[in-house]
């Protein structure tokens, strides 16, 4: 045991001379251990004696922050959900933590994030993170040291007070009570410039996406290194001449195929990755690029990255092209090839540890759940919840689990059952069976899952002759560094089946192809062969060769120069023209999007992981394409403290614009809720929902919340009441986003070129001040039909007090005249078509009563998306003589049942009105739009005119182009139709057929019949025999 | 695919006869740039356009004129001087290398500051550059009582040294500027706020001075050379074109792979022009360095104006022989020899002294370590010395030991 005589501050010498690690993505790390001390003789009461403090170092900064820090294998602190106090003792103004494990009172946690130190600060220890000044717990070690701010090293500052497993007392005064700290924590480390496709950095943070951790990386390696990094306004931009060494639209289009969200739920391509051993840069890019099935490429100064997908073949060559002699095509050479590959990592998941049979949950109890199979969980647990698709799924703290029966003997029975810590409100009553749990301790557990090429491995087992084959196993491993199983099966596959081709029976090795063409050679679409780069997908067609006709990847490209080989001596030059001048010599493997996986292979072996447990997990978003740019929508609900992201390609922070309503309330209520203290999503994306009594005690809950972020030069403008956001969607048509936070009763007025009959409006509780001395029994915001914002709250007296509203608006402008609008059950919808075929739509409805069931437009059915936000609006459906604690809950199931509660903690639930505000895109295939062709037949006299009308169905654009028997406007032999649908008759008699087809959804069509009757002689009529 | 625009598509190869030419372009350490070519002509350079763009914020006092170039000089140095007549209370005044001055003063009299730009550095005009005109310019943005600064201070320097404003603000009512010398070393500005010299009232005003610095005009005089866009022999070239000296004799295959990788073979330049006890290029690898030099090759189509292939890298000399040299090319960025990470944990500074991380601004090199230290802020390094070594590990730490069945 350490005592104060034997524990002296710790030797950095470990720490000297290693590298300063690079990370990206989470981590799990410790960090360098670079001063470590233990106090001793301080004198204070309580005392403080025998407390560990020390300093980590994590690396290059600037880190993000932390999710979670560990102590002695204890759960000590998560991210946001402490909120920091003030350090009671002899070093005021230190912050002292509220450890979960409430372990000891002494707990200081300061973390720097690794920006630049302030230029001329004093090396005054005063900080307490995350700037860069020196920190506040250097005067704690012994006089005389040299405190330094570790410029640009992201780090930080532990003060603990750790007792010893099974303490026998807790004497603070007896150092044998006191032991070692041992931190290890979950980081998000560096933040990354994001750029846009034209290389303008849009923004600067955190992210998951591996084509912003290549461009950071290179830029902080090789390009440009020195650069300015400010807590504040971030690092400096990049220089004209860097941002030139980077194709930046390969690199865009790299990033957002990464950033898309997969069947499975997750975005296809994240990195997490430690770089701690000095190596060479082109291994770290490699790593990176193996995340992301992605290749790098260099071109005329410019650094490309590309992505292994599907794409369109760039040149297709015929035997014209194919010089003599120069055609080469053979199978690969596997003979010393891998084909046993393992996939080396730690996951990033938490391993499921039990499978949940169901959950029960008495109101304002703790939740109880049961397991499928015994469950090794104990009390105190730090545990993950996923896969029930309900508010269960989260992280959750074992409050106790039952005593196994008969320990130790044969009839032993392990506990299936174990009481969770409860959250508050807003959890189901009642859960089947579903989803599973596991700890959070067993987060990053080194995995080695493989994968065999079968097919390759019987191919290569010959024994003898009458001996049947083995499977004869070469191994390679893949480093993915931290990810997950899903990600580490889709890469090694692909990995694995690009070499060996695909793992079928019968089983053909892929093909390598060599030729030379000419350097102008040109195909018959007029593509250049020069033009060509490697990884371009081109074809061989059946001229060049019947056999190896198909798709290819470009591996290589060699160029021969139009040039000579000089040789000469004594003043003389010889010149002899190059064998190979003005040749190209490609070398080719298959191209095959069939292993390009998009799902993992789930025959594969491996443990399963909590679904949704890595750290971050954030929620869709729906992307809607701009006429330059795009934008982002989403909503989700978190606890208060709790941050959410943007989507990672490139979406500044600076260009967003987010709501916060009450969903729930914790279980740390104190009283009956008076008012809602603070309900925001802030600018730093950080949740926070504040109930607050009339005493001012204050406690937390859950909040919804929806985003809108662009991707654009748009920037906002203030009216000094509201910040609106003008967007042009893909096809001209102009949308607007407000916001603003407002007094009860305060009007808003739109934008010009904007009309309140092209608007929807809702609200939320921002803030307000207790008056009256009232408990609220309700809580409502709404916008009127004046554009007034309001908020409510009320007693059961009838009191009404107010606040500040947070207010939401959307309106159109129609300006292109495709909006459509169709009122459904009560709520209205707004719709318009893309340019890309798409359907963009918006909803609201307003005051649905708990309960109801929102309609919605065919459009937003199965196939689109649907962002949904519920929001308290009003009260008196089911009056209820109890004083809320708050919001119980408000959201919409997934069978768009609207839910909006109040409940007071005693078991009492009562209904509220909801205000929805929703939107959706659709694909143009996810509702067939229909055209309906009236009349559906028509019988005219040759030459003589009908008109004809048509309906588009499911498609907000009603535009159609007409045409008699397939013939387009029809001519004289069948007849012509006009752009209105006129149509008329030719002369002779006859059966047609006119057709409308939509302009928007040109599979859609509809047609009408229609017969031309011959005109009599004399310019009478002849009705058909009759 | 390579982006080719149509004219290469239209005009390249075959459909015209015209063979493309090989182009090398080679920037060494020192700034000397050489073009060399397979055959007699002029084509534009892409290091030089690249060398000499002006920075697109830079508003230009005059336009191009066919057959003009333009360089932009900005500078490396900044300081300021404050004053007043009487001595006044000055309550603020900031000044940076773009140079923000806000003046808020108490009581009659003047007041001034005084702004300084210097080391502005000259970029390396290709041979045969004339100079036809420096401009001196600042753009001025200012608010408060000195809105009517707002104005774009050109001065023109050379070729006869007069210094007119081509727009400058003249004082009025509240304050003025006053040009405070500029020469090619120095620009100096005064800002002299005079509201107060006969007001009690203060007088308040922020100006930002951004642009400062030099804006070359030439135009390059070469003669005999002969090509695709020379003017002849008169010297004239069109816009776009610098002299290249045919020395290039052959090049080498260029391969590119699925990866970062570039192959670059030897590049072989003649070195016979000169006379035989002083060979041209031998005089160029003497006063010059070409290893590590950046080069740009290109095969040039010059009757599209465009380049079948451009590989940018970094050369090193392979060999120089009696009548040939050879100068081996490599990509600029070879990852495969950048130790990553680079900065290690030391006693040793990682930073580079006065760039953007270190932030000295002092006029010596410091040795890299705390006692040299001009900026202990920002200083990377670990300082350990008051440490004590026990060599003693520190106490080993109880942990819970963790060992559960998975079920799963």
């Amino acid at each position: 045991m350490p005592n104060a005589a034997t524990t002296p501050t710790s030797n950095a010498s470990d720490t000297t001379g290693t590298p300063i690690p690079i990370s990206y993505g989470y981590v799990w790390a410790t960090g360098k251990r670079a001063a470590y001390y233990m106090l001793q003789n301080t004198h204070t009461s309580p005392t403080i004696d025998f407390s560990r403090l020390g300093f980590w170092l994590l690396g290059h900064g600037e880190w993000d922050g932390i999710h979670e820090l560990w102590i002695n294998d204890a759960l000590v602190w998560r991210g946001g959900n402490a909120p920091p106090t003030k350090f009671p003792d002899k070093y005021p103004g230190l912050t002292q933590l509220c450890a979960l494990d409430k372990a000891e009172a002494g707990f200081v946690f300061n973390f720097h994030s690794g920006c630049d130190s302030p230029l001329g600060a004093a090396l005054s220890p005063d900080s307490v993170g995350p700037d860069q000044r020196v920190d506040k717990m250097w005067p704690m070690f012994p006089p005389a040291i040299l405190a330094l701010p570790w410029s640009r090293i992201a780090y930080y500052g532990l003060l603990r007070k750790q007792p010893i497993q099974n303490q026998v007392s807790n004497n603070g005064g007896d150092p044998n009570n006191w032991t070692d700290i041992a931190p290890i924590g979950l980081w998000r480390a560096l933040k990354c410039r994001l750029f846009d496709d034209q290389g303008n950095q849009t923004g600067y943070a955190f992210t998951t996406n591996p084509i912003w951790h290549f461009v950071d990386l290179t830029l902080r390696r090789k390009i440009m290194p020195d650069y300015a990094l400010d807590l504040s306004a971030g690092p400096d931009l990049l220089t004209d001449a860097a941002r030139n060494r980077f194709d930046w639209g390969d690199l865009f289009a790299a990033a957002s195929y990464c950033d898309e969200f997969l069947a499975n739920g997750r975005r296809r391509f994240e990195g997490s990755y430690s770089f701690t051993q000095q190596t060479s840069l082109q291994a770290c890019q490699e790593k990176i690029l193996r995340c992301c099935r992605a290749f790098s490429t260099e071109y005329a100064g410019k650094i490309s990255v590309n992505i292994d997908m599907p794409r369109s073949s760039v040149f297709t060559f015929s035997r014209s092209h194919i010089l003599p002699g120069s055609w080469n095509a053979s199978d690969q050479a596997l003979n010393k090839s891998a084909n046993r590959f393992i996939a080396s990592f730690r996951d990033v998941m938490v391993p499921q540890c039990s499978k949940i049979a169901s959950i029960t949950c008495g109101y304002g109890q703790n939740p109880v759940v049961t397991t499928q199979d015994p469950h090794p969980l104990v009390a105190g647990d730090w545990t993950a919840i996923g896969g029930t698709d309900t508010t269960y799924d989260g992280e959750w703290n074992v409050k106790s689990v039952p005593n196994i029966i008969n320990p130790g003997t044969i009839d032993e029975i392990d506990p299936s059952t174990f009481t969770l810590v409860s959250k508050g409100s807003n959890f189901p009553a009642s859960l089947g069976a579903g989803g599973g749990i596991g700890l959070l301790y067993s987060r990053f557990k080194n995995r080695t899952p493989e994968f065999w090429h079968k097919a390759n491995m019987l191919a290569r087992g010959v024994v003898g002759l009458g001996i049947p084959r083995q499977r004869e196993k070469i191994k390679e491993s893949l480093e993915l560094d931290t990810t997950t199983w899903d990600q580490a099966s889709r890469i090694t596959r692909y990995e694995r089946d690009r070499a060996l081709g695909i793992d079928q029976t019968p089983y053909v090795t892929p093909p390598v192809v060599k030729f030379r063409t000419s350097m102008f050679a040109c195909d018959a679409a007029g593509n250049l062969a020069c033009a060509i780069q490697c990884g371009n997908h081109i074809t061989i067609d059946d001229t060049a060769s019947f056999t190896y006709a198909g798709e290819y990847e470009v591996l290589d490209k060699s160029v021969y120069l139009i040039t000579a080989h000089a040789s000469g001596s004594g003043g003389e030059i010889a010149m002899k023209p190059d064998e190979n001048s003005g040749e190209l010599e490609f070398s080719l493997g298959p191209y095959n999007e069939s292993i390009m996986y998009d799902s993992s292979d789930p025959t594969q072996a491996g443990w399963p992981s909590v679904p949704g447990s890595d750290p971050g997990n954030n929620n869709k978003f729906t992307s809607i394409p701009l006429a330059e740019g795009i934008f982002s929508f989403f909503t989700g609900s978190a606890q208060s403290g709790t941050p959410f992201q943007l989507p990672s390609t490139g979406f500044p922070v600076a260009n967003s614009m987010a709501w916060a309503g009450p969903e729930g309330f914790g279980s740390g209520w104190s009283g009956h809720m008076a008012t809602i203290k603070l309900c925001e999503a802030s600018s730093a994306l950080l949740l926070t929902l504040i109930y607050e009594n009339t005493n001012h005690s204050t406690w937390h809950g859950q909040a919804n919340y929806a985003c809108a972020t662009w991707l654009s030069s748009d920037t906002p403008t203030s009216d000094g009441t509201m910040t609106w956001i003008e967007l042009t969607l893909l096809g001209g048509e102009k949308i607007l986003f407000g916001r603003g936070t407002v007094a009860d009763g305060t009007a808003f007025t739109l934008p010009t070129g904007y009309s309140t009959s092209q608007m929807f409006a809702v609200a939320y509780p921002h803030d307000g001040v207790p008056t009256g001395g009232h408990n609220a029994h309700w809580v409502g915001a709404y916008v009127d039909s004046s554009q007034v914002a309001h908020l409510n709250y009320k007693d059961g007296e009838g009191n009404v007090w107010h606040g500040n509203a947070s207010v939401l608006v959307f309106a159109w402008k129609n300006n292109m005249t495709t909006w459509s609008t169709e009122t459904l059950d009560g709520g209205n919808w707004a719709q318009c078509p893309l340019g890309s075929g798409l359907i963009f739509g918006v909803g609201c409805a307003l005051s649905v009563a708990d309960g109801a069931t929102l309609a919605l437009p065919d459009a937003a059915g199965d196939g689109s998306t649907l962002e949904a936000i519920v929001g308290s609006s009003g009260w008196d459906y089911a009056p209820m003589d109890n004083e809320a604690h708050g919001v119980y809950a408000a959201y919409l199931d997934s069978s768009f049942g609207v839910h909006l509660q109040f409940g007071d903690g005693e078991g009492h639930i009562w209904s509220g009105a909801a205000d929805v505000f929703a939107l959706y895109l659709s694909p143009a295939s996810a509702v067939a739009a229909g055209v309906t062709v009236t009349p559906s037949s028509a019988s005219v006299s040759a030459g003589s005119g009908v008109q004809f009308g048509a309906t588009v169905s499911n498609n907000a654009n009603q535009n159609v182009t007409w045409d008699v028997d397939g013939i387009a406007g029809g001519n004289v032999t069948v007849g012509t139709i006009d752009a209105t649908g006129f149509y008329v008759a030719p002369n002779v008699a006859g059966s047609h057929e006119i057709t409308a087809t939509s302009v928007a959804a040109p599979t859609a069509s509809g047609s009408a019949a229609v017969t031309v009757w011959a005109s009599g002689d004399g310019g009478g009529w002849t009705i058909n025999g009759s | 695919m390579i982006p080719y625009p149509a004219s290469l598509k239209a005009t390249g190869g075959a459909h015209t006869g015209v063979g493309p030419v090989n182009l090398l372009e080679v920037l060494d350490v020192n700034g000397n740039l050489y073009l060399w070519s397979d055959r007699k002509g002029n084509w534009p350079s892409v290091i030089f356009a690249a060398q000499t763009a002006v920075p697109p914020s830079v508003s230009l006092p005059v336009d191009v004129a066919p057959g003009q170039y333009v360089a932009f000089i900005g500078p490396h140095e900044a300081e300021s001087g404050i004053g007043t007549d009487p001595p006044l209370a000055i309550a603020s005044v900031s000044f940076s290398g773009q140079g923000a001055i806000s003046v808020a003063k108490a009581g009659l009299g003047l007041c001034w500051a005084e702004l300084d730009w210097h080391n502005f550095h000259v970029p390396t005009l290709p041979a045969g550059a004339v100079v036809d005109a420096i401009y001196v310019g600042c753009l001025i943005v200012a608010t408060g009582h000195w809105e009517e600064l707002n104005v774009k201070l050109f001065s023109a320097t050379f070729p006869d040294g007069a210094l007119l404003y081509a727009n400058s603000g003249s004082e009025y009512e509240y304050a003025r500027i006053d040009d405070d010398g500029f020469s090619l070393s120095e620009v100096s500005v005064a800002v002299i706020d005079v509201f107060g010299a006969n007001s009690a009232s203060a007088a308040l005003g922020q100006a930002l001075f951004t642009q400062v610095g030099f804006t070359v005009y030439y135009h390059i005089v070469s003669a005999g050379m002969v090509g695709v866009g020379d003017g002849g022999d008169s010297g004239a070239l069109e816009i776009g074109s610098v002299p290249w000296q045919p020395w290039l004799l052959s090049v080498p295959e260029l391969t590119f792979h699925r990866s970062q990788q570039t192959d670059v073979g030897s590049f072989v330049i003649q070195n016979l022009s000169g006379d035989t006890l002083s060979r041209d290029f031998e005089k160029i690898v003497r006063r010059s360095a070409l290893e590590g030099a950046q080069f740009v090759f290109r095969s040039w189509q010059a009757d599209a104006e465009a380049a079948w292939i451009e590989v940018h890298g970094t050369l090193t000399v392979e060999d120089i022989g009696v009548d040939t040299a050879k100068l081996k090319g490599k990509p600029a960025v070879d990852p495969s020899q950048l130790d990553t990470p680079l900065e290690i944990y030391s006693e040793t500074c990682q930073l580079q002294w006065g760039g953007p991380r270190c932030g000295a601004t002092g006029s010596t090199e410091c040795s890299y370590n705390y006692q040299t230290c001009q900026q202990p802020n920002r200083i990377m390094g670990l300082m350990n010395n008051y440490e004590k070594n026990f060599g003693e590990n520190p106490a080993s730490t109880a942990l819970n030991v963790i060992n559960r069945r998975r079920v799963i």
